[in-house]
């Protein structure tokens, strides 16, 4: 029995297509006892006890990455087959989170923030384009080459949305050819000459090639913070976080607050992440709510090992200048 | 009367194969009139005669599916025509390069991509190929720009 109260307070969320996003708590996720977090969080997130567990509800895939006071991360029960298990390898490291995917962190006492810094939405539309000439059974060697293959063709697509600008027709057809060059070669060299070509045909299509530059804009972002877990008996109050940035952080009549808590320190993400809002006060009281009361966090959980990642792309397949 | 028939039917061949392409099969399929690569183009007042058929051109923007897929499919008969297909345009192009004095410099450009890609439709396309066609393409298009105005 967990008697410290536990704050959970939700930074700014943002979805650029809300419609992807969906905070409706699921119950494989949100089981009684645990404590859904805000529905402008853009994932489905519960905090149960000594751990919050993300669940990627978007129908995309997105990045997550935590900081602060957080233990390693571990998938539940995610799905291992030879796509999603290449599609996680073409976006790389840890927090990749598959639509459907459950991911569990540690929490320890300190603050914390989740956010979901990345989506890629193109990574996964190309793993799926390529899906056809996967083996039923690959080796891992196999994933890792498509998975590079597939980061080349990204790369060579990335590149060719910068050489675009600013083109009369000849010069598109300029940057085109540079893109058709890049994915010959990345074909060519990724997979078995049996496959090779009637892959890389495939991939030879100017207009898919636009469609997926479109997709490969972030399409789900939000942040989730945790401040410190309050001593365990204590009064406390409520206190609403101040407005910021023009989103509501969602005031929850549960929550107990009473003194500021220093920000946490700013996670390392790769892209710009809308500004979560303040940290909510430290709760330093006995729980106002019953929630709080049994699920406050765990004071032995995870230590402070968040990690910040993201994916760089190199992309020097552009037409030179 | 037969023999005009005949020559309408010849001019007739003759057009569809300036204005159409043809299927796997070797069957022409006539371009759709959205195929070519600047849709109801107006040159600006001062521009040179080329600029029109330039901007009429069918098989420009199939150049880059093509030369990818000549790299992976060296025997790809249908790859080989479209590049041939831009190699008559654009020598079409340069008939009206020639005739006017004001576009002197843009002549070896247009003949170095003309030549570029006459040797994909004859040779094995690699990345150097490739990347050759690429860059005429693209010098070509900064020097016909200032002329043409074509929509950017």
């Amino acid at each position: 029995m967990r008697t410290a109260a536990f704050v959970v307070a939700v930074g700014l969320a943002l979805s650029l297509q809300p419609a992807t996003a969906s905070a409706t708590p699921l119950p494989e996720v949100c089981a009684a006892g645990r404590i859904p977090v805000a529905a402008t969080f853009p994932l489905e997130a519960c905090v149960e006890g000594d751990a919050v567990r993300v669940r990627n509800s978007s129908d995309v895939v997105v990045v997550v990455a935590g900081s602060g006071d957080l233990g390693a991360p571990a998938l539940v029960g995610a799905d291992d087959g030879p796509l999603a298990t290449v599609t996680r390898l073409a976006v790389g490291g840890e927090g990749v989170l598959l639509p459907g995917d459950v991911v569990r962190w540690p929490l320890g006492q300190g603050t914390a923030e989740i956010s979901v810094v990345e989506g890629a939405p193109a990574t996964a539309a190309i793993a799926a384009e390529l899906e056809a000439v996967l083996p039923d059974h690959p080796e891992p060697d196999a994933l890792r080459r498509h998975a590079s293959l597939i980061g080349d063709l990204l790369a060579g697509i990335e590149a060719r949305r910068s050489c675009l600008r600013g083109q009369n027709f000849l010069g598109r057809a300029a940057c085109d050819v540079g893109t058709a060059a890049a994915i010959g070669r990345a074909v060519t060299e990724g997979l078995p000459d049996g496959v090779a070509p009637d892959v890389g045909v495939r991939m030879l299509d100017p207009d898919r090639w636009t469609r997926w530059s479109g997709l490969s804009s972030p399409q789900v972002r939000g942040s989730l913070q945790m401040p410190a877990v309050a001593p365990p008996v204590q009064a406390a109050t409520v206190e609403t976080p101040p407005e910021q940035g023009g989103v509501d952080p969602a005031p929850d009549p549960s929550v107990t607050q009473a003194q500021p808590v220093p920000a946490p320190p700013a996670a390392p993400v790769p892209a710009p992440v809308p500004a979560p809002a303040q940290v909510p006060p430290r709760a330093d009281g006995p729980s106002a709510g019953p929630a709080q009361a049994e699920d406050g966090r765990d004071t032995d959980g995870g230590k402070g090992n968040g990690k910040g990642k993201g994916k760089g792309k190199g992309n020097g397949n552009g037409k030179k200048k | 009367m037969r023999i005009r028939g005949a020559r309408v039917l010849g001019l007739l061949l003759l057009l569809s194969s300036l204005t159409g392409c043809e299927d796997r099969d070797g069957t022409v399929v006539p371009a759709a009139d959205g195929d070519v690569a600047v849709p109801s183009y107006e040159a600006p007042p001062q521009a040179p005669d080329f600029c029109v058929p330039l901007a009429g051109s069918r098989h420009v923007s199939t150049i880059p599916t093509a030369v990818g897929t000549l790299m992976l499919e060296p025997a790809d008969e249908h790859a080989r025509r479209e590049l041939a297909g831009a190699v008559t345009e654009l020598e079409a192009v340069l008939a009206y390069v020639w005739r006017e004095p004001g576009s002197r410099d843009l002549r070896p450009g247009m003949q170095e991509l003309i030549a570029a890609l006459y040797s994909a439709t004859v040779n094995p396309v690699d990345d150097q190929l490739a990347t050759r066609i690429g860059e005429r393409l693209d010098a070509v298009a900064e020097q016909v720009q200032p002329m043409c105005e074509f929509p950017l």
